[in-house]
């Protein structure tokens, strides 16, 4: 905000651009009173030139609490902190604004054009960023095209539009070449469960086919991960009414189904003790939504979902407030296992969703549903909160590339299994079942021969001949 | 020669290249033109060296290539010393036939192959545009020569089960003039060489009419049935045993394959008259060779497009000199392609490599009818088909530019030529797989 009523605010002095792109030291301010950004590289005279090192610039928590030393990136929030030690804590307001100086950051890195002064940046996040960009490790991998970052948002941005041309299968491999997906999808097992459900059973019998493919996919749970997605695919009926129709292959039987429900369910609905005790024992149970115990968990949610979908067997208490625990399940189920397993939620929208976007939508699935209870219940709201944390934390190493590209692939799998999800096996095995299209890896020279068990005799003579199986310095094949 | 090409790229330097000299003087003499550098041209003098001293039966000659070789070899290092330890395994192979002696071990040197599920294989066909560049180019041709057809009649000789034909349904699916009834013939034998499958024919085709289905494409897909070889047969390596070919050419006929007048009739020959037997033998008809009699047959059928798309590699000699030559200088290319694509510790590479290595044990291991990998160079199939009285089709310009988009989507070092009417897949510029188009010479028509 700038402080001179001088320059108010003409809609001509306030263009896209600044007025002026080589600033006169003689010129008091900016020409406007509007906070806005300057191009890079034009700062204000008047601003306070402010050089860090590289090492206090990249400084992630530069606010550290005194009493447990914890660093926070901004002073509001070691402020906030204090207030736990019961320190006196004051949060800084913009008050006096006709004294604050605007401060510009350089680069620290001598060779860059915004190491000048007068080039200098006008904040401290966007020179972080610009020292990270230009000189910086790209530490961030796009998952899908391979492309590096090395800023964190940057690449978040681009995952979020990256491959949008691409082709997902329902079993949830991603391929980026049209005849692979196809060849793929004919074969695949997936569309052979989906014909047995479209073909074999007529809609209103949906309930079996249903029936059929949860059992069936409660036996997969125990060996893999195929089984999830057409977990969700049961799931459906929970989220039909409130997504986006993106899906073509979505039968319309399902929003037959949430009548049926609904006219049912209704009246016990209203009746909100009845989630309440139940929910607070689920939610009590920190185990059904820890992602690190998560087969016992699908199991249960698996056999409440049993229950759930045949309200017309007769209303029990069990089974609504089951259906009540299956939403949020199957929301933290699709909040676990993001990206590829999630097409179910939003087909038509890019895979992945942020944990808040997904918040957001349990919470009006909550609201249309006449399910308010259970959305504002705040221990719930808490637990899926954690959830979501949890997988936020979870999907950042797997994208974290090690600056050696000889380990990288290493490191890249080293991470995923650290994550421990099973998501991120199940990508991993997606990713890396070996088919690392366009990376090239030609690695290091290769360990010592192989030795067939039927050249044993062979061996015997080497080493009596005092040579052993030599080491090789050899190149890539070049043409 | 391609050879001297790869000289340069990758070389492996002896620890103590002196103490060669002091083996006998036969393999020294051979190993002085490339001392200090075991390349790719090395390698190959010395499995050349090999086979003449299992040739010649010098076992002690043999004996010390093979130690010399085994040592050079690893089925973990770079691609030429991956494709060495095959070949070496390949001519111990077959030297435990020829010295048995020797060396005591199990002839069936190979890797006991894990068969792949339908979703691996879908994945291994499109890993590398070995087989794609085949699919792409087919597909394309036998579109354009169906337009029009309300029906289309496909006889499938391949080898890689159906893989095929999940992008011809999607394309016949958006025809213009609406989908044809599209119907699909798969002999129930084919040659025993990988890619294998863990599924039956059964279940591949259960999918792919479901797949049909799903594309909303009638479909329907029969399996020609070959009578099964007696278990006595089964005793001889049953290698492609010219059996099974006659067998099967007894089936080729309107009548058991059901052939209808208004049906367009696709004959889709893909990675198979290499299998086929092409010595003149009494047993088949016309004293022609089994292949040529293929041909004949198919030809009568009167189709409206023969696909063939092969290997383009020359390995009908009987001598074992050239093959191995020949060979090296050949596979050496699908070896170089999953080095750039596979890391080195892949599971998935060492099988691949394990299926060449079951064809390169077969071109080198064994002779007359069980060596069944027989490629024929495209040049050479050219000639045959015109002397058995087919016509070639060129290819249209939206063909080339559907397998130009596909060989972009894959990285760089894939490239297409056109010969005339072959389509060649090359790798770094040399030549991997050809793909023609041939109706009978009766038919007038250009597609």
């Amino acid at each position: 905000m700038m402080s001179d009523d001088v320059f108010s605010l003409p809609s001509k002095v306030f263009p896209q651009q600044p007025a002026e792109p080589n600033p006169n030291p003689n010129l008091n301010g900016n020409p406007t009173s509007k906070k806005r950004r300057n191009l890079p590289g034009t700062p204000d005279p008047d601003a306070e030139v402010i050089a860090l090192s590289p090492k206090t610039l990249m400084a992630t928590n530069r606010f550290i609490c005194e009493i447990c030393k914890k660093g926070f990136q901004r002073d509001q929030n070691l402020q906030l902190h204090r207030r736990g030690h019961n320190l006196p804590w004051k949060l800084k307001q913009r008050a006096n604004k006709d004294q604050i100086k605007k401060k510009v950051y350089i680069c620290p890195e001598k060779t860059c054009v915004h190491h000048d002064p007068s080039r200098a940046l006008g904040d401290l996040t966007g020179v972080k960023k610009h020292f990270s960009r230009k000189h910086g490790e790209k530490k961030w991998k796009c998952e899908k095209c391979s492309k590096k970052y090395a800023v964190q948002s940057d690449w978040k941005a681009h995952s979020k539009t990256c491959g949008s041309r691409e082709y997902k299968c329902d079993c949830g491999t991603l391929f980026s070449r049209k005849d692979s997906f196809i060849t793929h999808r004919a074969f695949c097992d997936a569309l052979a469960e989906e014909s047995a459900r479209s073909f074999g059973a007529n809609n209103l019998n949906f309930r079996n086919d249903l029936n059929g493919n949860l059992t069936n996919h409660q036996q997969n749970l125990d060996h893999g991960f195929s089984g999830i997605p057409l977990l969700g695919a049961g799931f459906r009926p929970d989220f039909t009414g409130m997504a986006p129709a993106g899906n073509s292959d979505q039968k319309p039987r399902l929003s037959l189904w949430l009548d049926q429900g609904n006219s049912q369910l209704n009246p016990i609905y209203a009746n909100s003790n009845l989630f309440m005790p139940n929910m607070m024992q689920m939610s009590s149970n920190n185990n059904v939504f820890d992602s690190s115990n998560q087969f016992p968990w699908l199991e249960r949610t698996a056999a409440s979902a049993n229950l759930s979908l045949f309200p017309p067997q007769g209303l029990k208490e069990e089974a609504v407030s089951s259906k009540g625990l299956t939403m949020a399940a199957a929301v933290s189920l699709s909040s676990l296992y993001s990206d590829n397993q999630n097409l179910h939620l939003n087909s038509s929208a890019s895979a992945s969703m942020s944990a808040t976007a997904l918040l957001q939508k349990a919470a009006q699935m909550g609201s249309t549903k006449s399910n308010q209870t259970f959305f504002n219940n705040p221990i719930n709201r808490s637990e899926l909160h954690q959830v979501f944390k949890q997988q936020a934390l979870e999907n950042s190493p797997p994208n974290f590339v090690s600056s050696t590209s000889t380990t990288s692939i290493d490191g890249l799998d080293q991470s995923m299994q650290r994550s421990g999800t099973v998501e991120n096996q199940q990508a991993s095995a997606n990713l890396h079942s070996g088919f690392r299209d366009f990376l090239g890896m030609g690695g290091e020279g290769g360990a010592n021969s192989f030795l067939p068990p039927e050249l044993a005799k062979f061996a015997s003579m080497s080493s009596a001949m005092g040579l052993s199986p030599f080491s090789r310095n050899h190149q890539h094949t070049t043409l | 020669m391609k050879a001297e090409q790869r000289a340069n790229s990758s070389s492996m330097s002896l620890q103590n290249p002196s103490l060669l000299n002091t083996t006998q003087s036969s393999i020294s003499g051979a190993l002085k033109e490339c001392l200090g550098s075991l390349d790719g041209a090395c390698i190959e003098k010395l499995l050349l060296h090999f086979a003449s001293a299992l040739e010649s039966k010098d076992v002690t000659s043999a004996q010390q290539v093979m130690w010399v070789l085994n040592n050079v070899a690893s089925s973990i290092g770079d691609p030429n010393q991956r494709l060495a330890s095959w070949f070496l395994k390949a001519l111990i192979s077959r030297a435990s036939m020829v010295c048995p002696t020797t060396i005591s071990f199990d002839g069936r040197g190979v890797l006991q192959r894990r068969p792949m599920t339908v979703t691996e294989l879908a994945g291994y066909v499109d890993l590398i545009p070995w087989h794609r560049f085949g699919f792409c180019a087919s597909n394309s041709a036998i579109f354009k020569a169906t337009q029009g057809f309300p029906r289309v009649h496909i006889l499938d000789f391949s080898i890689t089960h159906c893989m095929q034909w999940p992008t011809l349904i999607d394309a016949l699916a958006k025809r213009s003039e609406g989908p044809p009834s599209l119907r699909i013939s798969v002999p129930s034998w084919r040659p025993p060489v990988p890619p294998l499958l863990n599924v039956s024919n059964e279940e591949v085709c259960q999918r792919l009419t479901n797949f049909a289905k799903f594309k909303d494409v009638p479909f329907e897909i029969n399996v020609i049935e070959v009578p099964q070889i007696s278990p006595m047969d089964a005793s001889i390596q049953q290698l492609g045993s010219s059996n099974h070919y006659d067998l099967l050419l007894s089936q080729l006929n309107p009548s058991t394959l059901k052939l209808r007048d208004d049906e367009a009739l696709v004959i889709n020959c893909q990675n198979w008259l290499r299998y086929m037997p092409d010595e003149l033998t009494g047993s088949t008809l016309h004293g022609t060779s089994c292949r040529d009699a293929f041909l004949d047959t198919i030809k009568d059928l009167s189709p409206c497009i023969v696909m063939v798309v092969d290997e383009d590699c020359d390995l009908g000699t009987s001598s074992l000199a050239s093959r191995i030559t020949t060979c090296f200088n050949y596979l050496w290319i699908p070896f170089d392609a999953f080095e750039t694509f596979l890391p080195k510790n892949s599971p998935q590479r060492t099988e691949y490599e394990a299926d060449i290595g079951h064809k390169i044990e077969n071109i080198i291991g064994f002779e007359d009818i069980q060596r069944i990998e027989r490629m024929e160079s495209g040049t050479k199939l050219s000639k045959r088909m015109a002397n058995r009285g087919f016509q070639s089709v060129l290819f249209c310009e939206e063909t080339v530019k559907e397998v130009k988009i596909l060989l972009d989507e894959h990285a760089s070092g894939w490239g297409m030529k056109k010969d005339d009417d072959m389509l060649v897949l090359t790798w770094k510029g040399h030549n991997s797989i050809y793909a023609t188009a041939w109706v009978p010479c009766s038919f007038g028509v250009e597609y």
